[in-house]
């Protein structure tokens, strides 16, 4: 069976047609269909297989719609560089924007998740609005190594708990999960937790609504708390995103609580097109204390 | 391409066009004739554009890069795809199933899917294109790139140069 005798691929002197013979426009078509982390896999196959792996079209196709505006964010909004994205490869850009790019002076952060393409955001305890978080009395910055920022903020004791943060940014649409993570350490003092629950809440500048509650138990254990679920409705107008974790019940104190950071990425996982927006909460043990990480999670479908 | 067709052709032309009855003949590079539909040949962008672009509709289309057995194959998709507009859930869903076979039986045939993967790319027939590249794409994903050369007898042939930059690559990764 000749099959279709390719000039290029010189007819294959009377076999079969084989995988190999594919030419690279058929192979980049294949590669399409397959995931980032795959399509670098295969890059290592053959030429054909290569040239395919490096073409414009294949990574065009796995970018965010907006990865110009998210370059650029990249660069810290140097206006070099939204030219530049025409510029660079496709494969180059996606690569850059897999990295973790910093934000807002260090306190936020961002990139791509590999496999998916999804837009992951990080942010700081210091980028988050917290109640008396200048009172020494109440919330400290401490040193952490686990949180990506290297310091959480402490809750020794409070009555009114309320941490707030806003971050605005060109999600692509459909594709993102905000998480919005923040990491919470409590050590010996963990108290007052399981008196009311904590509320969580989320609003977007397009008007979409979220909130759940929970309480904070399990110290030692990490915690997923789904806030809300919202959509990416344009990647090219920044959406307002605002969250906050609050427990304002004055008539009991409650401590022992590290925020360390709120995140946000893409839900793969969940089939609805809605965006999904939760809290992550957990309690971590270390070998000194015990303390509780908190954070929140906010989400988007695909 | 070629153009020659009086205005009168022209004429009598668009008018066919719009019956939708006009014939089209494929010629394989065995030089057998096919003789399809025009809903059929507009499947392919391909031949799309050269119809619209007037001119060789009468001398049909010679195809030099695909034979005669995998030109038979692919039109069995675009006459499935291009004669009939599915309306219904039902219809829809007969398409889906046909799409299903079609790609099960040449599954089964490598060799051949990869001719029709060729032709499909050849005539721009982008439903078909998809449908056997994903089957390819589903057949070497989660396997190593020795697995795939060793599986499908792919010739290793990456320079030093090459060689070099996936070392690279690997210290960055």
């Amino acid at each position: 069976m000749g099959g279709v005798t390719s000039s290029s691929a010189g007819g294959g002197g009377g076999g079969e047609t084989a995988l190999g013979d594919l030419p690279e426009s058929c192979v980049a078509e294949v590669l399409l269909r397959l995931d980032p982390p795959e399509i670098c896999r295969m890059a290592r196959l053959s030429r054909t297989f290569r040239g395919a792996a490096s073409g414009d079209g294949v990574w065009e196709a796995k970018l965010p719609r907006n990865y110009a505006r998210l370059l650029a964010a990249a660069a810290d909004g140097e206006a070099a560089a939204l030219e530049a994205a025409e510029a660079i490869p496709k494969k180059e850009v996606y690569a850059r924007l897999c990295r973790r790019n910093r934000l807002d002076g260090g306190t936020k952060e961002f990139w791509l998740d590999k496999g998916g393409g999804g837009v992951c955001m990080t942010i700081s305890s210091r980028a988050l609005s917290i109640t008396g978080i200048d009172d020494r009395r109440y919330w400290n910055f401490i040193p952490n190594d686990e949180s990506r920022f290297h310091a959480v903020a402490y809750l020794s004791q409070i009555w009114w708990f309320e941490v707030r943060g806003e971050v605005e940014f060109c999600f692509p649409e459909g594709r993102p999960l905000k998480r919005l993570g923040r990491r919470v350490y409590s050590s010996e003092h963990i108290h007052g937790w399981d008196i009311k629950p904590v509320r969580f809440q989320l609003s977007t500048s397009d008007g979409q609504q979220a909130q759940s509650k929970c309480y904070l138990t399990d110290p030692g254990v990490w915690i997923n708390h789904h806030v809300g679920d919202f959509v990416v409705k344009s990647s090219n107008e920044p959406v307002k995103i605002q969250f906050a974790m609050v427990q304002i019940d004055c008539t009991h104190t409650k401590g022992g609580l590290c925020v360390d950071s709120v995140a946000v990425k893409p839900q793969y996982l969940a089939k609805k097109k809605a965006s999904r927006i939760y809290f992550l909460v957990r309690s971590v043990k270390t070998v000194q204390e015990s303390h509780s990480v908190l954070s929140i999670e906010v989400s988007t479908n695909k | 391409m070629a153009s020659g067709s009086g205005a009168a052709a022209a004429a009598a032309d668009a008018e066919e066009k719009e019956s939708g009855s006009r014939m089209i003949t494929l010629t394989s590079n065995e030089g057998k004739a096919f003789v399809v539909t025009e809903a059929s040949a507009r499947q392919s962008a391909t031949i799309r554009s050269m119809v619209d672009d007037g001119g060789c509709v009468d001398k049909g289309f010679p195809l030099p890069n695909v034979d005669s057995k995998t030109l038979a194959r692919v039109i069995q998709y675009s006459d499935e795809h291009g004669n009939k507009e599915p309306h219904t859930v039902d219809e829809r869903a007969a398409l889906a199933k046909f799409d299903r076979d079609f790609i099960a039986e040449l599954d089964a045939d490598k060799a051949f899917l990869y001719d029709v993967t060729m032709a499909a790319n050849y005539l721009h027939i982008q439903g078909l294109l998809a449908l056997t590249t994903q089957c390819v794409a589903d057949t070497i994903k989660g396997k190593t790139p020795e697995e795939i050369r060793t599986a499908f007898g792919i010739e290793y042939d990456l320079t030093a140069q090459d060689e070099k930059e996936i070392k690279e690559e690997d210290t960055h990764a």
